[in-house]
């Protein structure tokens, strides 16, 4: 077990760069996510960790050795992959023994530690299957099971639950977490579903275009996320920006949602930004009284799910989502007053950054 | 907030030599591949180019006489020569023979085939066999059926009240007799081919015409012969490097070339200037008119070689 | 699809006369070697009295068993050449991309196009120079480089599962282990049709060998028949049971893997 530090890594496959300089330290015994959509870089980076591909540039350390030009198999990684890759030709003992027996391992050893790591994946009856005999399931459990039986000091997945059914998804998810925590490796895990980063995570990485976006605690990230893009990224559904103007006058800067001016700091330059704000923090008023932020809009969608209703509305300062506690009396075409929480408004500025402490002192 | 949260990484140490890994080992394809590129170079480019180079010498095959250099006179007295002249319009005509024997015969055959569904598996063994065998052993079997004193085709015909004359001592039915045999070793695996080929029809597509209301002859119009198209130029064209290359061994066994080269072809005759008379700067230019030949043919063969294996996926 | 039966009655007959041509000179040739010498000449297929004297004969009266053991010898070590340098090559093709690569690989697939006859003269001169007549390298040596078969095998190294290399790599296998370990036991069927193919090429092989060997002592067994020819040998017997013994090999492949070899050589093409 040890911690991994990367230092300004980046990758270039000929003119295109797909990962751009990338750090970061994580501890010992830290599970770490990367996460973010399909070509952002997170596999490549985490194929940069396990020697699979070679840096372009910048460096990699694995406990107290610098292991950026180390070959994948001196690097004592384990790895589990999308597909699994399971060796169809053995039986799940020997994927799971294969790599301890290239090592040379004695026979005692070797059996003692498959096991093991069977006993811990619950998968001894499945031992003398072959890849193609087992469930889609079971075959994560025996990429894991080969994972964890080399004892290596990290751990690597790559979208490890991607091919698995809903239902499963959430078991096995659990089921890594419960199990990286209890042998106290360090994990590098990457995935495109934000689910799945927010539920496992000690931290996450939100990554797009090879650039690190935001790097967090997930609630933290959920709380503040660093710009737009992480904004629309974390969260089901994504939070909801609406372009606003940055105007000043001679009692000071405000922006307007609707006809809801809301007071800014006036160090703020003028110009376009966007106000964030989740679909939970928008809330139905009762009765068309005056509150503070309120705005009127027409409901052009609601998706009932039981425990909560999606509504799509469009008001005048822009369209947005709107998650209310169980079944709203509305349908599409009804209008509906709407109030925001003044507290949970986030306001992002040029290049979609996010702008702290723009509430002016009062 | 910055979007980056910047590290506060110990400082690395100095970077570990750089090991011949599996990217960093820019020889490693070289050396798996020398071995095969060795023997190429030693055993094909260059023998090739070493052949073009003794076309044009006179030499015996002694290492202890001198070679001479000739120029084009190998050629010229190549192609005025009777023997060359022979195996030139025997070739011509191996390879003339062999289109409606072995292409065009199978395919009807091919068809019936594909028709019985899995129900032709003993027929498609049978007609297999002479694939696996070797030339040399059918040309033994057919000499010794064939032999003018006691063979069994001589006495099955005598049976019937026919006197066989023995076959290989006239040029004209020896030659005919060599192509039989050829056609006998390969029509089979034509058959076969054919038969891969028509198994890319779908019974989807055959449904589907039968529901459009078309019989057995629009379905073989309209959907078995434009699909059998590429099998066919696949064929023909194997199947003329074959007539070339393959009947060098009936020819060997059964003939020698004879009776009066009339069953000789480029091929034999290059062996024997070369091997026989030891000829060398007929024989070289013999290859290199050869080469020429099989050259353009297996042109088209690679292209549809390349096709053929796509189109089986 | 079924045709109608005006249609069957002739494709059956048809192909019933076809395979009556092609079983009965197989079966002359097959009877004749189990008759005893006064049936020999008998139009009948089957002897009355069936024998292995003819065998018996052929093995120790000619130096045919030297012959047998020089094909086989031969041909084991001539097939697994072919095949240890076509999976190398293959997988170099296959498994990296390196500068020349594509050039590399058009020269490789370029020797299908020189066909032997073309180089017989000098490999012939070669094998004199070196004073390998009449031995075994000069039947296997020049036989090694076989361009068809990294043709075939590269084809299936590219649809190989890149997940299972890096898979190998992450367990700690290099190159070596990766292609022995993981790459060819998956790919046992396209191995197995190659062997089979490349077997029976070898085992029929008739115009080098006749080329280079010259003794009795080194021929292979398809030389070796022609020499009972030339010798005017004419104990058709034993004859008939060495033309048995020799496609014994192949028929015997054939009767244990009947579709995959069907299958196999139609797929690759003809190969004479």
């Amino acid at each position: 077990m040890a911690s991994i530090g990367i230092r300004d890594i980046r990758k270039d496959f000929g003119t295109v760069t797909a990962v751009d300089d990338f750090s970061l330290e994580i501890e010992d015994g830290e599970f770490v996510v990367l996460v973010g959509p399909s070509g952002c870089g997170k596999t490549t980076t985490l194929r940069m960790l396990a020697g699979l591909e070679t840096p372009t540039g910048g460096a990699i350390r694995l406990g107290a050795r610098d292991i950026t030009h180390l070959e994948a198999r001196a690097r004592n990684i384990a790895m589990v992959f999308q597909t699994y890759a399971l060796y169809p030709h053995m039986t799940v003992a020997e994927n799971v023994s294969f790599a301890l027996r290239l090592a040379g391992r004695p026979k005692a050893e070797i059996d003692a530690a498959v096991k093991r790591a069977a006993g811990l994946m619950d998968i001894g009856h499945l031992l003398h299957r072959r890849p193609r005999e087992l469930s889609g399931g079971q075959r994560q459990r025996v990429a894991v099971c080969r994972a964890i039986v080399r004892d290596p000091e990290a751990f690597l997945f790559d979208e490890p639950l991607s091919n698995l059914d809903a239902r499963l998804r959430t078991q096995a998810r659990s089921e890594i977490r419960r199990l990286q925590r209890r042998l106290g490796v360090t994990t590098v895990y990457v995935t495109h579903d934000q689910v799945e980063a927010m539920t496992m995570a000690d931290r996450i990485v939100v990554m797009d275009k090879g650039v690190v976006q935001q790097v967090g605690a997930p609630l933290e990230i959920y709380a503040r996320p660093a710009n737009t893009f992480v904004a629309g990224f974390i969260g089901s559904p994504p939070m909801n920006l609406l372009p606003v103007e940055v105007g000043h006058r001679d009692n000071g800067a405000a922006v307007s949602i609707g006809t809801t001016r809301i007071a800014v700091d006036r160090r703020l330059p003028a110009g376009a930004a966007q106000i964030g704000f989740r679909p939970e923090d928008v809330h139905l008023a009762e009765s068309a009284c005056a509150r503070p932020l309120a705005l009127r809009a027409e409901v052009t969608d609601a998706e009932a799910l039981g425990a909560e209703t999606v509504l799509q509305v469009d008001s005048p300062a822009g369209a947005f989502q709107c998650r209310t506690p169980g079944i709203a009396p509305v349908t599409p075409g009804a209008t509906v007053d709407l109030f925001l929480d003044r507290d949970r408004l986030h306001l992002f500025g040029a290049g979609g950054v996010r702008i702290e402490g723009w509430r002016p002192a009062t | 907030m910055t979007a980056l949260e910047h590290d506060h990484a110990p400082p690395l140490q100095s970077p570990a030599r750089a090991a011949p890994g599996r990217r960093g080992g820019r020889w490693t394809p070289y050396v798996w591949l020398a071995p095969m590129l060795v023997l190429l170079g030693l055993f094909t480019y260059w023998p090739f180019i070493h052949t073009v180079l003794l076309s044009v010498l006179e030499w015996n095959l002694n290492p202890g006489v001198a070679t001479r250099f000739v120029g084009g006179a190998n050629y010229e007295g190549l192609v005025h020569n009777p023997l060359f002249l022979d195996a030139l319009r025997n070739t011509a005509i191996y390879i003339a023979g062999s289109i409606p024997l072995k292409v065009l015969l199978p395919i009807p055959v091919a068809v019936f085939l594909w028709s019985l569904g899995s129900a032709g598996h003993v027929y498609r063994s049978i007609i297999f066999l002479p694939t696996l065998i070797s030339f040399v052993v059918i040309s033994v079997i057919f000499l010794w059926m064939l032999n003018p004193i006691f063979g069994h085709a001589k006495q099955a015909f005598a049976m019937i009240g026919i006197d066989l004359p023995y076959l290989l001592a006239d040029p004209d039915s020896a030659l005919w007799t060599i192509l039989a045999i050829s056609t006998w070793k390969i029509i089979g695996f034509n058959t076969l081919l054919y038969i891969a080929g028509l198994s890319s029809i779908s019974r989807d597509h055959i449904e589907a015409m039968r529901l459009d209301g078309a019989g057995d002859l629009a379905l073989l119009r309209h959907l078995i012969w434009p699909l059998l198209t590429p099998t066919t130029f696949f064929v023909l064209v194997a199947t003329v490097i074959f007539s070339i290359q393959q009947v060098f061994t009936p020819i060997d066994i059964m003939t020698e070339g004879g009776p009066a080269n009339g069953t000789t072809n480029l091929f034999y005759m290059v062996y024997q200037y070369t091997f026989v008379v030891f000829n060398v700067g007929y024989g070289a230019a013999g290859t290199v008119l050869l080469f020429a030949l099989i050259f353009a043919v297996t042109l088209v063969k690679v292209r549809l070689l390349d096709r053929h294996v796509h189109y089986e996926r | 699809m079924t045709l109608a039966l005006p249609w069957r009655i002739v494709g059956h007959t048809l192909l019933l006369a076809l395979c009556l041509s092609i079983l009965v000179p197989l079966l002359i040739a097959l009877g004749t070697a189990f008759k005893p010498a006064n049936e020999v000449y008998d139009l009948q297929l089957w002897p009355d009295s069936p024998t292995f004297a003819n065998f018996v004969r052929i093995f120790t009266e000619t130096p045919f068993a030297t012959w047998a053991w020089n094909s086989t010898a031969t041909t084991v070590m001539r097939v697994s050449g072919q095949l240890f340098l076509a999976v190398i090559t293959a997988f170099a093709f296959a498994r990296w991309s390196f500068p020349g690569r594509e050039v590399l690989f058009a020269v490789v697939l370029g020797a299908m196009m020189i066909p032997h006859q073309l180089t017989m003269i000098p490999i012939y001169i070669m094998v004199a120079e070196l004073d390998w007549f009449d031995t075994w390298q000069a039947l296997v040596i020049p036989n090694l480089a076989m361009p068809f078969g990294v043709f075939l095998l590269r084809q299936h190294f590219l649809q190989f599962p890149k997940e299972l290399f890096d898979a190998a790599e992450i367990d700690g296998a290099g190159h070596w282990r990766t292609l022995w370990l993981v790459v060819l036991p998956n790919i046992r069927p396209a191995l197995a049709a190659l062997t089979i193919i490349l077997f029976i090429e070898t085992w029929n092989e008739y115009f080098w060998p006749l080329l280079v060997t010259d003794t009795a002592d080194s021929r292979t067994i398809q030389v070796g028949l022609r020499q009972f020819l030339e010798e005017d040998f004419d104990d058709y017997g034993a004859l008939m049971a060495g033309i048995t013994v020799a496609s014994l090999p192949a028929l015997a492949i054939f009767f244990f893997f009947q579709r995959q070899v069907i299958d196999t050589f139609v797929a690759s093409g003809i190969k004479g």
